[in-house]
């Protein structure tokens, strides 16, 4: 449990700052896009957080994925910590970042008058598991694949992330109001087997992940 | 005790040499304690069995006796024991070379005698 | 504080085809201080890795008494290995970690972690924690890995190349508190370094490592005792040395200089005819590796 521990309180402070990074984001992104328009910073803020926080996200959680295989575990290593603290450690604060992040948007969400239902609920999960799976694919590809094919994947996903921002920026200028910028889950049926999916998407890439880490050399 | 450290022999033979030339030149004191085994590796930046090793040597030759909990002291005597000790070595140690260089130059034993005598 | 002995049993590390280290046994007791000696290459810091349980080996066992110490946070709280801080890489520093950050993931994870003699050696260091690891000089790099080592109180503590990019003034600071630490806890140190001849003294114990293999591991003392060089003139040199182990030998005209390692029992004296001089480490090692370039 020590060990465990330990990484939790060295992961905390690291991912904490990832998770700012992207309020941070949001915010200066607000500022630039939504400020004339709206008015007033908060609400701004509560609305581009709210429309494109999940994007960012999971973009994020991506570029999340390349950092903290490529130096934070080697880094936990060679100050003596075991393979399997610190990924245990690293999963379970990627996992509360990720919640935390997802209060953010609903938060801001609920500031900007959207609704709250069900639905909000089950696309919160959703969007938790993919992102996390999103980020232990890159860390996972990355191991076991090598590095360039690693990196090609990360750079795919930068590349395909500020797409999908600028899509989404697009379709959203027409839109009419939408489930708090979550994505939008045509029928409950369907919602449940894309959640399902991502459940088992990131419990998968967990164990395949940990199965790489635990042959993981630390390389000057 | 402040001489340096050279490459010509073992550093523990050199410390616990130190040591009896400090005796003999009454820096240390019979019944004086000497330099712990540590103070002696941070003095010469060795390791503390290098250190220990010099001084065990000295202890078995009984120059130096231990006070359990208080630390190394000279033992009585310890300056003549050293006196006579060396001058049993003189010969292998000075003379043997003074010898044998002698002959590998060309200056025989008398011219030997005869330069020892007429030195002050 | 552990009274165990650190053992590794038969490692042998293979990056693909290379055998980095072949069939390597040791141990390591505590409350000594060990040089790993080897050139570069010779599987010093892939050896370092093993023992600490950062890298598996790719057969053999690390014991740390009854305890294995891959993946076991019991054996792995004795043990700290500060690593080469490499600016460029794969140590978190490309993300902009600062000194202080190190200092603070330390803190963390190195359970006898001292931040008093951290502090006071990063002042005896004249250390800017602020200041990004990235933007360090290698001198100072060479610094953080020692104030790492030695505040982490650890019983087994191993430095890889901890003098390098030190000057002269800052090697000898680095020796006296080395030393200082040593005496007053009794930890085992394994310290890996080129820069050998200064390190002897301070060295109980000397471990060669050649191609990933051991090719020496004696008491430094005991070993500088044992090695001689001798020299004059050829014929007399060659009947003098008949029989015994030499390392290297070189030749100018008629004479003749031999470096020569006695084995238990063997004993050569010098006279008019022939030089017999002590040999220091740095030396006994060239010639060491002079013999198995040969050899090889």
């Amino acid at each position: 449990m020590d060990g465990l521990i330990r990484n939790l309180r060295y992961w905390s402070r690291t991912i904490g700052q990832m998770v700012l990074m992207i309020v941070a984001m949001v915010f200066g992104i607000s500022i630039v896009t939504e400020l004339e328009e709206i008015g007033n910073i908060p609400l701004a803020f509560c609305v581009t957080m709210s429309r494109y926080g999940a994007m960012y996200m999971i973009i994020i959680m991506g570029i999340l994925g390349l950092t903290v295989i490529n130096t934070y575990m080697p880094f936990t290593l060679s100050m003596g910590s075991t393979r399997r603290d610190s990924f245990i450690g690293m999963e379970i604060m990627l996992h509360l970042a990720g919640l935390f992040t997802i209060g953010i948007i609903i938060g801001a969400g609920i500031f900007a008058g959207r609704q709250v239902n069900v639905m909000l609920f089950v696309s919160s999960i959703l969007l938790l598991t993919a992102s996390v799976a999103l980020c232990n694919l890159v860390g996972w590809v990355y191991l076991r694949f090598g590095k360039t094919v690693g990196l090609t994947l990360y750079i795919l996903l930068v590349i395909v992330g500020t797409l999908g921002i600028g899509m989404l920026a697009a379709v959203n200028e027409e839109g009419g109001p939408e489930k708090l910028g979550m994505p939008h889950l045509p029928a409950a049926g369907w919602g449940m087997l894309a959640v399902a999916a991502a459940i088992a998407a990131d419990t998968i890439l967990i164990l395949l992940y940990k199965k790489e880490v635990k042959k993981l050399e630390v390389r000057v | 005790m402040n001489e340096i450290l050279t490459q010509e022999k073992s550093i523990y033979l050199q410390i616990s040499e130190m040591l009896e030339n400090d005796i003999l030149r009454d820096i240390l004191l019979e019944e004086e304690r000497v330099p712990s085994t540590n103070e002696l590796a941070k003095l010469y930046a060795i390791n503390p069995a290098t250190a220990a090793k010099g001084i065990n040597i000295l202890v078995e030759q009984e120059i130096l006796y231990k006070k359990r909990g208080i630390g190394m002291f000279v033992k009585a005597g310890a300056k003549s024991k050293i006196r006579k000790r060396r001058q049993s070595k003189f010969f292998d140690n000075y003379v043997r070379k003074l010898l044998e260089e002698a002959k590998s130059i060309g200056i025989t034993k008398e011219e030997l005698v005869v330069m020892i005598e007429e030195s002050k | 504080m552990t009274d165990e002995k650190l053992v590794c049993s038969n490692i042998t590390k293979t990056y693909g085809k290379k055998d980095v280290l072949v069939n390597v046994s040791l141990e390591l007791e505590k409350g000594k201080i060990y040089g790993l000696i080897g050139r570069n290459g010779a599987g010093k810091t892939t050896l370092l890795s093993i023992l600490s349980a950062q890298n598996p080996a790719s057969a053999g066992t690390v014991m740390l008494g009854e305890e294995p110490v891959w993946e076991n946070r019991k054996a792995l709280d004795h043990i700290c290995f500060s690593r080469e801080i490499n600016a460029l890489g794969a140590n978190g520093q490309g993300n902009g970690y600062k000194v202080k950050d190190y200092l603070r993931a330390a803190s963390i994870y190195l359970p006898n972690w001292d931040k008093e003699m951290a502090d006071r050696l990063i002042k005896e260091f004249d250390l800017d924690v602020k200041k990004k690891v990235i933007k360090l000089s290698k001198g100072m790099l060479s610094m953080l890995t020692i104030v790492i080592a030695l505040a982490s109180k650890a019983d087994f503590t191993f430095l890889d190349e901890p003098v390098a990019g030190l000057d002269v003034v800052m090697r000898e600071y680095f020796y006296r508190t080395l030393l200082e630490e040593f005496t007053e806890s009794g930890r085992t140190f394994v310290i890996s370094t080129h820069i050998i001849e200064e390190a002897s003294d301070v060295l109980e114990e000397v471990i060669m490592l050649d191609k990933g293999q051991i090719i020496l591991k004696e008491n430094t003392q005991a070993l500088l005792e044992r090695a001689v060089h001798v020299s004059g003139k050829e014929d007399v040199v060659d009947a003098a040395t008949k029989g015994l182990h030499c390392m290297h030998e070189e030749r100018v005209g008629r004479s003749k200089g031999v470096t020569i390692l006695l084995r238990e029992g063997e004993h050569i004296e010098g006279n008019a005819e022939l030089s017999v001089q002590p040999v220091n480490l740095q030396q006994v090692f060239v010639a060491l590796q002079s013999e198995e370039r040969q050899a090889g």
